[in-house]
């Protein structure tokens, strides 16, 4: 029995782990705090050294204050977090409205690609989200929209924001797998557009079939004259076309570094709020405050993961994952690749993104070495699969953001909308988008080209 | 109990006074990086201060800005947890659960991490550490240190969350309000 546990310590290490996370405490320090038991107890057994806690330390230095690309999180959140309090979303929206009032679910659809456009220009989630949920739903309610249709508009739009680049998860999962950021975020540009154009054809349809849910706007809506009407447009579709060329351009340009772009594009965030009249210094120090709290929360989970991740590999988890797999019969790459996608799917309802793909990523990173996808995705080696690989996690992550009793959406949707909306409003709304996100998963797994195509033509991949 | 509750909310005006100071680092960063990308574009170059350094400069604002701001995010509640097991709890279960974290998690992970940053930045400071790259920045003791000073204000505001949390607990009736621990979540 000794014996047994004393070779079995990653095992019962990640049992662990899971039963610890649910107790409410913050999820770093569970990570950190666990692992330095199950040190303790390799040490007990003889199965680790304490000098071996020593690594811990060069471990946070190289792999997250020491790295030049990981400059591109704080700099990407703070950007986000500056355009998201300029006051540039409800001009676009509006102007989006006036565009769109003649379509079945024009209003929807403008939120849907608000959210859209707002993920090219932000890589966070939770600010959007309730940005669009403050200026959106109660223009949406206010014209008789059904609510569940309110809701999943809004909170599907807001999940977009992680997907289309520039994101802070593909950052980071860049890092952590060894791909450029750059290629990931040409990657993700057209399944995030495929996403966005599921949520239009959805909501498009809906609307055309029961109107009942989607009333159109008046038509005195907007401005009277066509040059108020253009000047309207110009004025809103400014900042956030702006913006896009300045990051997004600059790196598929190849003439920045993400770091650079998520620099010069808190630049231009800046110059936006100070236009907009929204950059005293009380308006700045609250950006301030929101985005250095929302960077702590992320690198703060890297520092629980590193010292977990390095234990548990001490421990022998990589044998123990790749053995796990092959008893459970998982050794073709189709089986391991659908097991991934099911387990990161069911581990979304409970977790996020960000502790997704800190533990779970390290921990299957070996077994995904051993598969061979050339037939499917064509030839390019590793950096081309594991390219597709982040993309279809990227996708499937959306869902994290949506799915109950733990989605982030959902969470930040409840401490804004108005006591109308139950959360019963919200279940029953998400459900067809989940269901549109599992959809674009499988067309992004189906038709890796979706993918690769645009990497390749920028020449990322050559 | 007064006297708990009054060093926790001293513990927690300092850190957040130094966070919001450090804050700022956000506007260092994004001008040391327009100006690395514009005096590139020109072909401009300050003296004894060349692109290798600007962005060697800018992962040490990188390091300071999450560095400082560990231990007012745990304060201010915004560090990831999964409580959907706990949310429907009591308020008194939830604190003896928040309590015996900080006692059985983040306290000996403070403490070990600090150990062992110490001694990290020492080694730096005595073989007088510095940059891979010849043109790099010198004295990497210093963002080894801001780590360092990190996991201190770290270990500060554990503390803080802990001493309130006594008093919550243990406390008189009338500071239970004051020393309540409970906040909202940001997020990503």
């Amino acid at each position: 029995m000794i014996d047994w546990i004393g070779t079995h310590l990653a095992l019962i290490l990640f049992l662990v782990l899971t039963v610890a996370l649910f107790c409410g405490f913050p999820v770093a320090f569970v990570l950190g705090g666990i692992a330095i038991f199950f040190g303790a107890l390799g040490i007990l057994f003889d199965v680790f050294q304490p000098v071996q806690f020593f690594n811990l330390l060069p471990r946070i230095w190289g792999g997250v204050a020491a790295n030049p690309i990981l400059v591109a999180v704080p700099m990407f959140i703070f950007m986000g977090t500056v355009l998201e309090r300029s006051g540039v979303a409800n001009d676009l929206l509006h102007a989006l409205q006036v565009l769109t009032r003649r379509i079945p679910g024009g209003l929807a659809m403008s939120v849907t690609l608000m959210g859209t456009i707002m993920a090219a220009t932000t890589g966070i989630v939770g600010a959007s989200v309730v940005m669009l949920t403050l200026v959106a739903l109660p223009a949406m309610l206010a014209r008789g929209y059904q609510k569940e249709l309110t809701v999943g508009t809004i909170a599907s739009a807001g999940t977009l924001g992680i997907l289309i680049p520039p994101s802070i998860m593909l950052v980071i999962m860049g890092d952590l797998l060894a791909v450029s950021v750059g290629t990931l975020f040409a990657a993700a540009v057209i399944p995030g557009l495929v996403m966005s154009a599921l949520y239009l054809i959805y909501i498009c349809m809906l609307s055309a079939i029961k109107p009942q849910l989607a009333p159109p706007l008046p038509p005195d809506v907007g401005p009277k004259t066509r040059a108020e009407f253009w000047r309207m447009v110009g004025k809103s579709f400014f900042p956030p076309t702006f913006l896009i060329i300045l990051v997004l351009g600059s790196i598929f340009g190849g003439w920045a570094t993400p770091t650079e772009a998520a620099g010069v594009g808190s630049a231009g965030a800046l110059f936006l709020a100070w236009l907009n009249g929204r950059l005293s210094f009380k308006d700045l120090n609250g950006m301030i405050e929101s985005a250095a709290l929302t960077n702590a929360l992320v690198f703060f989970i890297f520092f629980g993961a590193t010292l977990f991740a390095f234990v548990f590999r001490a421990l022998g988890g990589d044998e123990l994952v790749v053995d796990i797999m092959k008893a459970v019969g998982l050794d073709t790459g189709w089986e391991i690749l659908v097991f991934m996608m099911v387990l990161v799917f069911i581990l979304g309802f409970f977790f996020d993104w960000i502790e997704i793909c800190l533990i779970v990523l390290p921990v299957f990173a070996p077994a995904l070495r051993t598969v061979d996808f050339t037939s499917h995705i064509g030839p390019g080696g590793s950096i081309v699969f594991l390219t597709w690989f982040i993309i279809m996690i990227s996708v499937n992550l959306q869902t994290a953001f949506l799915t109950p009793p733990f989605g982030f959406t959902l969470f930040y949707m409840k401490g804004t909308v108005p006591p109308s909306v139950t959360m019963g409003h919200i279940y029953r709304g998400i459900i067809p988008f989940v269901i549109l996100q599992l959809l674009g998963l499988i067309l992004t797994i189906v038709f890796p080209e979706l993918v690769l195509w645009l990497p390749r033509k920028v020449g990322f991949l050559n | 109990m007064e006297r708990l509750l009054a060093v926790s909310k001293a513990i927690e005006r300092a850190l957040y006074r130094v966070a919001m100071a450090a804050g700022w680092l956000f506007v260092a960063c994004t001008v040391v990086i327009v100006f690395d990308v514009l005096t590139r574009k020109f072909g401009y170059q300050l003296p004894e201060m060349g692109s290798t350094r600007l962005q060697e400069l800018e992962w040490h604002l990188h390091t300071a800005l999450f560095s400082f701001w560990l231990g007012i995010a745990y304060i201010k509640n915004a560090h990831v947890r999964i409580d959907i097991a706990i949310a429907a709890a009591k308020p008194r279960t939830q604190a003896l659960f928040e309590f015996a974290g900080v006692l059985v998690f983040a306290l000996p992970y403070c403490l070990i991490a600090l150990y062992f940053s110490t001694d990290f930045t020492l080694i730096a400071w005595r073989l007088n550490e510095y940059s891979d790259s010849a043109t790099g920045l010198p004295w990497r003791w210093i963002p080894k240190g801001i780590i360092t000073v990190g996991l201190v204000l770290l270990l500060a505001a554990v503390v803080s969350v802990g001493l309130r949390l006594v008093v919550y607990l243990w406390g008189p009736q009338r500071l239970r309000a004051a020393a309540a621990y409970a906040g909202a979540k940001a997020h990503p």
